[in-house]
C-alpha cells in the first residue's frame, strides 16, 4: 500500500515553492492523487491571493490617521484640563489660606507680607520675588502654549 | 508630537490590510466593518504604551481586531461558532494522509484560468464559516503561519491546523463541484 504524505506536508511544499523535501517531490511523480492535491493547493493559494473583497478601501488610511490625530489631541486636552483644574484649585487654596491668615487685619499688604515671610523662611530671604516671578512666567507660558502655539501648529499641520 | 502624523500613517498603512482581512472576513455588515477597523486602530493607539513585545506587533494588533469582532458578535447576541455547528464533528478529526483524495479525478485548476478560479473561490469563501474564512484569508493573503493565526484567534495550533485542513478540503470539493456544473 502506498504511503501518502500528510496534508500539512503537501501544503508546506506548496508554500515553500517546492523547495526542499526531495522525497516528497519524488513521491509526486508517481502519485496522481497527491499531484492533483498539490495542483489544487497551488490554485487555492493563487486564487485566494487575487481576491480583493477583504481589502480596505484606499481612503481608509488617510481618514484613520486624521481620526488618530484627533484622538491624540483630545487626550492632550484632557491632560491640560486636569492640569489647569489642579493649578486653579492650588491658586484658590493659596488665596483662601492667605486671606484666612490675614483676615483679622483685612489687608492685602499683610497677606503679601505673610507670603513673603513664609517663602523667606522656607527658601531664603530673596526667594519670594523669584517664586512669584517664576509662577507668573509659567502661567503666561501655559496660556501662550494653549491659546497661541498649539492652534498655530494645528493650522500648519 | 513632531513626526506624529508620519508615524501614525506608517502604523495604519502597515497594518490596515491585516486588520481589514480579519474584520471583513468575520463581519458582513459594511458599516460595522468600518467601525470595527477604526476602533481597532484607536485601541492600538491607546494600548501601545502597554505593548511589551511578548508577541509580534502584527499578532498583537490582529488579536485586538479579532477580539473586537468577537465582542461585536456577543453584543449582537450572535455566536461566532454558530454556523460551524453543522460541521462540528469534523473538528475531532485530525488531518489525514491523502489516501482519501485518491478518488478525486479532476484538479480544480483543470481547464480554468486563475481569474476564474479566483471568482469561484471568492464565492465559495463567502459561504465558509467566518472563523474558517478568516484563517484561510490570513494564511493565503497575509501569509501568516498557523502559529501566528493561533496567537490571534486564541486557539491552539492544532485546532488551527484542523480548521485549515477542513477549510481547504471544503473549498476544494466545492470548487470541483462548481467547475463540474459550469462545464456542463
Amino acid at each position: 500500500m502506498q504511503s501518502h504524505p500528510s496534508d500539512d506536508a503537501i501544503q508546506q511544499l506548496v508554500d515553500d515553492d517546492f523547495a526542499g523535501a526531495p522525497s516528497l517531490r519524488a513521491h509526486l511523480e508517481d502519485c496522481g492523487a497527491c499531484a492533483r492535491l498539490v495542483a489544487d493547493y497551488r490554485a487555492l493559494r493563487g486564487g485566494v491571493a487575487q481576491i480583493r473583497t477583504y481589502e480596505q478601501p484606499p481612503s481608509f488610511a488617510a481618514r484613520m490617521v486624521e481620526r488618530l490625530i484627533e484622538e491624540r489631541r483630545a487626550a492632550w486636552s484632557a491632560v491640560e484640563i486636569a492640569g489647569a483644574t489642579l493649578a486653579g484649585v492650588a491658586w484658590l487654596g493659596a488665596l483662601v489660606w492667605i486671606s484666612a491668615m490675614a483676615s483679622f487685619r483685612s489687608s492685602v499688604e499683610q497677606a503679601a507680607t505673610l507670603l513673603r515671610t513664609t517663602l523667606g523662611q522656607a527658601l531664603g530671604p530673596a526667594s519670594a520675588p523669584l517664586v512669584v516671578t517664576l509662577l507668573v512666567c509659567l502661567t503666561l507660558f501655559a496660556l501662550f502654549d494653549r491659546f497661541v502655539r498649539r492652534p498655530v501648529r494645528g493650522l500648519r499641520a | 508630537m513632531r513626526g506624529e502624523r508620519p508615524a501614525l500613517h506608517a502604523l495604519v498603512t502597515s497594518y490596515e490590510r491585516l486588520v481589514a482581512h480579519i474584520v471583513r472576513s468575520l463581519v458582513r455588515n459594511p458599516a460595522d466593518r468600518e467601525d470595527l477597523c477604526q476602533e481597532t486602530f484607536l485601541r492600538v493607539l491607546r494600548s501601545l504604551p502597554s505593548y511589551r513585545f511578548q508577541a509580534r506587533l502584527s499578532s498583537w494588533i490582529g488579536t485586538i481586531a479579532y477580539n473586537l469582532c468577537v465582542n461585536h458578535y456577543r453584543r449582537r447576541r450572535l455566536v461566532l461558532e454558530a454556523d460551524l455547528a453543522p460541521e462540528a464533528e469534523v473538528d475531532d478529526v485530525p488531518p489525514r494522509p491523502l489516501d482519501t483524495h485518491a478518488s478525486s479525478d479532476t484538479s480544480v485548476e483543470d481547464g480554468l484560468a486563475q481569474s476564474e478560479v479566483s471568482r469561484l473561490l471568492e464565492d465559495e469563501l463567502s459561504r465558509l464559516p467566518p472563523l474558517d474564512r478568516t484563517m484561510i484569508v490570513l494564511y493565503y493573503q497575509d501569509e501568516l503561519s498557523q502559529r501566528e493565526i493561533a496567537e490571534i484567534t486564541g486557539l491552539s495550533p492544532d485546532a488551527v491546523k484542523v480548521r485549515m485542513y477542513r477549510g481547504r478540503q471544503r473549498l476544494r470539493s466545492r470548487l470541483a463541484r462548481r467547475m463540474g456544473q459550469e462545464a456542463t
